[in-house]
């Protein structure tokens, strides 16, 4: 489904992805740990085809094709979707409004009837019911004025009508209590299904105590460092990461 | 005296003021031709025209119209229930005016009628609102005064609306017009008034129009304009507003035709409890320039002004905004704020903003802020990321930017025209 060979990318001309390989398979989850500036973030904005992220060397094969390729409204329409560590305000563009041109948006690119605005309603209710979200919320611009929860549970609801193949979670545990991660835990797991494969990006474990990874990999300096099971996020919330930035240093 | 250049020179020429008239009209003309032949057009050197140049209009041989053009057909704003106005190259026009039905005691029609019907008002308001001295356009616009709209009501609340439609048309001479307009609302009147020019073909029309607007005595008048003239119009639209005692002039202007555009309009807060509100939205393209220019004059203590204009500009399109509040002694306890934004789409486009306060009260609440700015790639990126095609992405950014203008104002069924114009002009950008 995904296969990352050897990809090296630079931001602002400084190398910061030094030769990634990682291959995923339909249905999977795997969770890429890290301290920070490891390239965590770097990795999931070049997935999602970031204006700025220079891929010097490698390729990304997404179904088969070459990602890198794509526009990063094609990515999507292939069903790539990347929940934002800082999901962006849009100040005058109503939450409603926004969803609905992004669903008919995928579903003309998949070749999918668009829905009008009475049947895009019945679409988005179950799903704002199980995440939380109040009717308020999507009447409001996008993310505005938005709690740190708010904005995380508006990204899952985002990925959950997107309806994506690849989500790339990029550390959407930051920022949340307790609650708000349950309530987000519960609904990406609501959303895996064997022909649904996710990247989850976190710096810490709890959030994989809601979403059970099938792998789990540890990227340090650029590079995957370690890869191994779920007991491995187990491992580095007891040791922590010391060990890896002081190899990679 | 200077010498004129020759286009001033031939707009002097063209004047012809006929001493058989209205004797305070004739005056009026007289001051208006003197205080042009002083200037003539004003050159960048002008303080107040220093973004602005007229000088395409030295390029063409500018004719009076000479006779009644044929009308293509009109499309409207207001669905049926309004009062009509059609003026076509600065003549009022009255087998298309639907004006039957107006209250009683009220007056809707042309400037050369109102003169016959309404001369002692108008001998009090004409060119006093607006004067020969506050521009020289305005001075050009009083020495050709022969025709434009009179609306006048006291103690009148009107329950429809009036659309008035300016039409500039011409098959291939290039016109000059100068239409004299006049709105007097006054005793708890109420209007709301819905304006357009516009262009049906492609030539080349010099539209000089001079507004005058006194509202008073608690009366309240909605005043929403759209500029959207020919390709090759030039358009100087000189509006001047009284405000009085607890009254209120609100307006909302749009702006995205002709190939130069001045909207310049002069308000002057007169009584305590006046207020103005202005919007102001702004879209041009390669080759247009446009320039709103408003001053506010706080005459007395405690009247409010509100300005937000906001614009976009694509392509080598130019724009500029000046806006200008001014507190005169003793308007203690004045309230004036102005926000300008502009959007650059492409690297070709200029912009000058210009905000300014003059403030020679106490005890005041006045803010001014500008902002120039280029669409956010983060923003961008945020929603194509969501499949959201580049260009459609783009559209949705700039609606919302101007949106914020639009929601200030309480325009019924028209706010839905407003959000078409604007993305009409995205698509075609």
């Amino acid at each position: 489904m995904l296969k990352i060979n050897n990809l090296h990318a630079t931001v602002d001309g400084k190398e910061i992805l030094k030769g990634i390989d990682l291959a995923m398979g339909f249905g999977e989850v795997h969770a890429i740990m890290g301290p920070n500036g490891s390239g965590k973030s770097t990795l999931s904005y070049v997935l999602a085809g970031r204006d700025g992220y220079e891929v010097t060397k490698g390729e990304v094969l997404y179904k088969g094709k070459n990602l890198l390729e794509m526009k990063p409204e094609e990515r999507a329409g292939e069903g790539v979707f990347l929940a934002f560590q800082y999901p962006v305000e849009l100040p005058g563009v109503s939450s409603m409004n926004f969803l609905k041109a992004a669903v008919n948006a995928v579903r003309k690119y998949r070749g999918e009837n668009e829905l009008d605005a009475m049947d895009f309603l019945k679409f988005v209710r179950e799903t704002t019911k199980m995440l939380n979200i109040t009717d308020d919320m999507l009447k409001r611009a996008v993310n505005v004025g938005f709690s740190g929860g708010e904005k995380k549970r508006n990204e899952i609801l985002q990925m959950a009508v997107l309806k994506p193949i690849l989500s790339v979670l990029d550390e959407t545990d930051s920022g949340l209590d307790v609650d708000a991660l349950r309530i987000v835990g519960d609904g990406v797991t609501a959303l895996r299904s064997p022909h649904r494969s996710m990247l989850v990006i976190t710096h810490y474990q709890r959030l994989l105590d809601h979403i059970i990874p099938d792998e789990v990999h540890i990227l340090a300096d650029g590079k995957i460092v370690r890869s191994g099971g779920k007991e491995l996020a187990v491992e580095l919330e007891e040791k922590g990461y010391s060990r890896y930035t002081a190899d990679a240093a | 005296m200077n010498k004129l250049s020759a286009t001033s020179q031939s707009f002097v020429d063209a004047c012809s003021i006929s001493e058989t008239e209205l004797p305070w009209l004739n005056s009026l003309k007289k001051c208006g031709i003197e205080e042009f032949s002083k200037v003539g057009l004003p050159t960048l050197r002008n303080e107040a025209w220093r973004y602005t140049s007229l000088k395409q209009l030295e390029r063409l041989d500018w004719q009076k119209v000479a006779e009644d053009y044929e009308v293509g057909e009109l499309s409207w704003l207001t669905s049926g229930d309004s009062y009509k106005l059609v003026i076509v190259n600065g003549k009022f026009n009255y087998s298309l005016s639907e004006i039957s039905g107006f209250p009683e005691g009220a007056f809707i029609g042309s400037l050369s009628e109102a003169l016959g019907s309404h001369s002692e008002l108008l001998e009090t308001h004409l060119g006093r609102i607006a004067t020969s001295k506050d521009s020289p356009l305005l001075a050009l616009n009083a020495s050709h005064m022969a025709d434009g709209y009179v609306i006048l009501l006291s103690k009148v609340q009107l329950t429809k609306p009036i659309e008035i439609l300016n039409v500039g048309r011409t098959d291939g001479q290039a016109i000059a017009y100068h239409p004299r307009n006049l709105i007097l609302l006054d005793q708890l009147s109420r209007a709301t008034i819905f304006e357009r020019c516009t262009g049906q073909n492609t030539g080349s029309y010099f539209m000089n129009s001079g507004t005058e607007i006194f509202v008073d005595q608690g009366s309240h008048l909605q005043h929403h304009r759209i500029f959207a003239d020919g390709p090759e119009a030039i358009g100087v639209a000189s509006t001047g507003v009284r405000v009085g005692s607890d009254a209120n002039y609100t307006s909302l202007v749009l702006s995205d035709g002709g190939k130069l555009l001045r909207n310049d309009v002069r308000i002057h807060l007169s009584a305590s409890g006046a207020e103005t509100k202005l919007g102001g939205i702004y879209l041009a393209d390669d080759g247009q320039h446009v320039d709103h220019t408003v001053l506010i004059e706080h005459e007395m203590p405690h009247t409010k002004s509100e300005q937000l204009f906001k614009g976009v500009l694509s392509g080598k399109a130019r724009g500029v905004f000046q806006g200008n509040i001014r507190v005169h002694e003793g308007a203690d306890g004045s309230d004036g704020q102005l926000t300008n934004k502009t959007l650059l789409l492409s690297p070709g486009t200029e912009v000058n903003s210009k905000p300014q306060l003059e403030i020679y009260a106490d005890d005041v609440k006045c803010s001014h802020g500008s902002a120039v700015g280029e669409l956010d790639e983060e923003e961008l990126f945020y929603l194509r990321s969501r499949g959201i095609p580049y260009t459609q992405a783009k559209s949705i950014l700039v609606e919302s930017f101007l949106s914020e203008v639009i929601d200030e104002f309480n325009l019924g069924e028209l706010a839905d025209t407003f959000h078409q114009r604007i993305t009409d002009w995205i698509r075609a950008d």
